[in-house]
């Protein structure tokens, strides 16, 4: 098993945010998460890649890594993107992707060209030396992604990278999130177009009010009683 | 690709050596050409240099400290009270980068964890406390009298209460600094530093630790500033709470930075020289009034140019640099 998390639970004062949440992922596998507004997969993702208290077991291939401050996760293999892009503004994007390389390069030239591969590879090369506050809403996506691949991770947890987009683009991120897991990267992915999670994920969990609801392939997820409930129960915004 | 290439060919940049070269050779002519004004250049260039120091940490990691007088009086404190007993101002020097290193790693350790203003407000309070530490001990640092330099051993030859050894020796610190500087806007610290002051959750997320980089920052900073306070104690001769531990001390080094434009090499280098030179004329003429255009010309900058005057010119430059038609977004 790659990645493996169990009974995670997320207090924030007297709300239970998460509440005993289990999953596990293969290399290679896309988990797709859905679920209400409010329903925990954004707290669920900071708590198991170390950013908010939990209580509960995350091992990455059998090493127990629920304590680790979120810091030393990308040196193990474990990277996330943010819902709201975070790259430095102030920066450009080149620099902005090889503060990520020097996670894996020591010397600077070396982290300088570890960048500008991974530019390559999410398409942003032509924008190397702008500065991010400049880029559109697509490309700051790539270059959120590109952020967690110069980390070259085994498990990436995906937030939101999809919605929002156009269509071309949309198409354009289906097939590079697609390429990653084939090259062995399992990816945990929040989603929130129906039709993009099923047609990525090999497993689908459903979580609301902070509880897995339902887990399976996208066919048993759709047909999902507790599922349909969930959407159509008048609790989506 | 191709607009890559063309982007990059644009760029008009002059590598950092050659720059380094032309500013150290061109301050470096002052004395020959000021010579008379040799006091004016030394205050200058060693607040330059504190200045310099304090960007490591006020500009590259955005940890504003109101508090660098502590290193500044350590270094001065620790060549004076070494040099009673024979001993000669360098190894005085050591022992101040020591002092001073220590200090920052046990204070950075003690409030990095915490974040926002938190630390510039221990700064404050820590620099008040060392002052009254040297108003009140007297055996050690003869309180409010202060420590007189006697004789000074020469240093390979030189005199060292020439003024013109002093300014080469402080243009020496400034240019250590500058090289520095260069080297961080390329060295993994460096991009460490910029990640957690623009965003110490996405910083985490790549890998970096916050509290790590600010103290190793802070380190550095403490241990600098420390190195210019043995020099200004060289060329003021003597040193007591009230030239070197109070607070304008240390607000003046962080105006200078933040004025020149904070986290651009050079910036504190020409906020020094921008406000050190008027200041100092605005004194001679214009007596206590001088403090009302010195408060004026400070809001001005940071109303008008809130990057720093390097930092605009950057701005200004990139975005020749980088047409809006071809940036596109």
């Amino acid at each position: 098993m790659l990645f493996e998390a169990n009974q995670i639970n997320v207090q924030f004062g007297g709300v239970k945010a998460v509440h005993n949440v289990s999953l596990t992922l293969q290399r290679g596998e896309i988990l797709g998460l859905i679920g209400p507004n409010g329903a925990g997969k954004t707290t669920l993702f900071n708590a198991l890649t170390g950013f908010v208290a939990k209580t509960g077991q995350v091992q990455l291939e059998g090493r127990d890594i629920t304590n680790l401050p979120p810091f030393e996760l990308p040196r193990l293999g474990v990277a996330r993107t943010f819902q709201v892009e975070r790259p430095f503004e102030d920066l450009t994007v080149l620099e902005n992707v090889t503060i990520s390389s020097f996670l894996r390069q020591t010397n600077a030239k070396a982290a300088r060209n570890a960048a500008l591969t991974t530019l390559e590879r999410v398409g942003l090369l032509d924008r190397a030396n702008q500065k991010c506050s400049e880029l559109n809403l697509a490309r700051r996506r790539r270059l959120e992604i590109a952020k967690a691949l110069a980390l070259e991770p085994r498990v990436l947890f995906l937030d939101e990278v999809i919605a929002g987009l156009n269509p071309p683009a949309q198409a354009e991120m289906i097939e590079f999130i697609r390429g990653l897991a084939k090259s062995g990267i399992g990816i945990v992915m929040v989603e929130h177009i129906m039709k993009v999670i099923m047609s990525l994920s090999d497993r689908v969990i459903c979580m609301a009010f902070g509880e897995k609801i339902a887990e399976g392939t996208p066919q048993q997820i759709a047909q999902d009683p507790a599922v349909l409930d969930a959407y159509l129960g008048g609790i989506d915004d | 690709m191709s607009e890559h290439t063309s982007q990059t060919r644009g760029m008009t940049t002059v590598p950092p050596l050659v720059l380094l070269a032309i500013v150290v050779v061109t301050i470096g002519l002052y004395p020959l050409i000021f010579g008379q004004f040799m006091n004016l250049g030394i205050s200058i260039l060693l607040f330059a240099g504190f200045a310099l120091a304090w960007d490591i940490l006020g500009g590259w990691a955005g940890q504003n400290s109101l508090g660098n007088a502590v290193f500044v009086g350590i270094g001065a404190y620790s060549v004076a009270i070494l040099h009673q007993f024979g001993i000669a101002p360098w190894w005085g020097m050591l022992v101040g980068i020591g002092v001073s290193g220590l200090l920052a790693w046990g204070w950075g350790a003690l409030t990095f964890r915490l974040r926002g203003s938190y630390f510039t407000l221990s700064t404050i309070a820590v620099a008040e406390i060392i002052r009254l530490i040297a108003l009140n001990e007297d055996w050690l640092t003869s309180g409010s009298e202060g420590k007189n330099l006697g004789s000074l051993p020469s240093l390979f030859g030189l005199d060292l209460f020439d003024r013109r050894v002093e300014f080469y020796l402080v243009l020496l610190f400034v240019a250590a600094l500058l090289a520095f500087g260069h080297w961080l806007k390329t060295a993994k610290l460096g991009f460490y530093l910029r990640a957690v002051r623009e965003d110490e959750d996405s910083a985490m997320a790549l890998g970096i630790n916050p509290a790590r980089a600010k103290l190793t920052a802070f380190v550095l900073m403490g241990m600098f500033t420390s190195i210019g306070g043995g020099l200004w104690l060289l060329y003021l001769g003597r040193i007591d709470p009230d030239t070197a531990l109070v607070i304008p001390v240390s607000i003046q080094i962080a105006l200078l930075a933040i004025i020149g434009g904070r986290g651009t090499i050079y910036g504190p280098l020409v906020g020094a020289f921008i406000i050190g030179i008027p200041s100092e004329i605005f004194r001679s003429v214009l007596k206590e009034a001088n403090l009302l255009v010195y408060g004026v010309l400070i809001v001005l900058v940071i109303v008008y140019l809130p990057k720093g005057i390097v930092g605009t010119f950057e701005e200004w430059l990139y975005k020749r640099q980088h047409p809006l038609e071809k940036r596109g977004s």
